[in-house]
């Protein structure tokens, strides 16, 4: 009963069983928030923390993570790295190419604002968000693996916050 | 071979068009004529004596009064190390391509020149190596260059 509570329903019971009760809105969103499957952008340092992240110490498979290799298969992006600008086109292709609905977590300080190559430079872009569209960021150089899963955890708030209304 | 042997066969050869100047490490070096880097280049590779088989480094310089090449020579048979550096003008800096004495020059003046506008003659494929395709803000490692949206670092 102690996972019950964690799921958006309300349990009858009933002589002989029990009736669950739930919203359509509630089962999709808790669904879509408890399997991320991310694609693998790992573009520099930060992509280690990543790869540390997703294997057994920190364990991203336990919020039901897995990594893609392909964008098809994917419903979150975590753009872990800097972001040149002959970089730019490719990764927004990608992310045109991730199937609804779709996420994206920048990871970093590159990809949030340039980093450390925010002055001083001719090719880094400065700032993801300049492309395509960010849910959540993580400061950082390169963010700890705390700091990815705390990002991953804020991501499933705003999942489950999400209402079916708003669709489009 | 010894640094100040290198120095006299280079000296005794090529008399004024090379001249020696003070580096910090692959010594000796010097400055040679941009005219004449084939010729030199050619007879430091060739001769038996010097055998520079090998371009571990190439470099390009904005030394603002005008450009520079710098040659890191090294050599497999008698493991030791040569500097050439090749002044160029300001205007038009243009030198000839060293690609087909060493293959491996190939590469680094290809981004020598989408990088500082140095042109390589008769360079074999003289395309841009690593900025974008639609690259068009000119030469980025030129001091005091501005492309569209380039913060430099804000001075104290």
């Amino acid at each position: 009963m102690g996972a019950l509570k964690k799921l958006p329903v309300y349990l009858e019971k009933l002589p002989g069983g029990s009736i669950l009760t739930t919203t359509l809105n509630g089962v999709l969103n808790y669904s879509r928030a408890s399997s991320l499957w991310y694609l693998l952008f790992g573009l520099a340092c930060c992509a280690v923390e990543l790869m540390c992240t997703g294997a057994s110490r920190y364990d991203f498979d336990r919020f039901g993570m897995i990594f893609r290799a392909s964008p098809r298969q994917s419903d979150l992006m975590i753009v872990a790295g800097t972001v040149t600008k002959k970089m730019a086109p490719r990764l927004k292709r990608l992310y045109q190419q991730m199937a609804e609905p779709k996420y994206v977590i920048a990871m970093g300080g590159c990809t949030i604002s340039g980093g450390p190559f925010y002055y001083d430079s001719y090719s880094v872009c400065k700032g993801i968000d300049d492309i395509i569209p960010v849910d959540v960021y993580i400061p950082g150089c390169p963010p700890r693996p705390e700091s990815l899963m705390e990002g991953v955890l804020k991501l499933q708030e705003k999942i489950k916050r999400e209402k079916i209304k708003d669709w489009n | 071979m010894n640094t100040e042997k290198i120095a006299q066969i280079l000296k005794k050869r090529f008399l004024d068009k090379v001249k020696e100047v003070e580096v910090f490490d692959f010594k000796p070096a010097f400055e040679v004529d941009s005219k004449s880097i084939l010729e030199v280049c050619k007879f430091v590779k060739d001769s038996p004596d010097l055998s520079f088989d090998l371009l571990s480094c190439m470099a390009g310089v904005d030394r603002m009064d005008g450009f520079e090449v710098v040659y890191v020579l090294f050599s497999f048979k008698h493991k030791h190390k040569l500097t050439l550096k090749a002044p160029l003008p300001k205007e038009n800096p243009e030198i000839e391509s060293v690609s087909f004495i060493w293959a491996g020059a190939n590469w680094h003046e290809r981004e020598i020149f989408e990088l500082f506008g140095i042109k390589f003659k008769n360079h074999p494929d003289p395309r841009p190596l690593l900025l974008p395709e639609d690259w068009d803000e000119g030469y980025p490692m030129r001091k005091g260059w501005k492309g569209a949206d380039f913060i430099p670092l804000p001075q104290e």
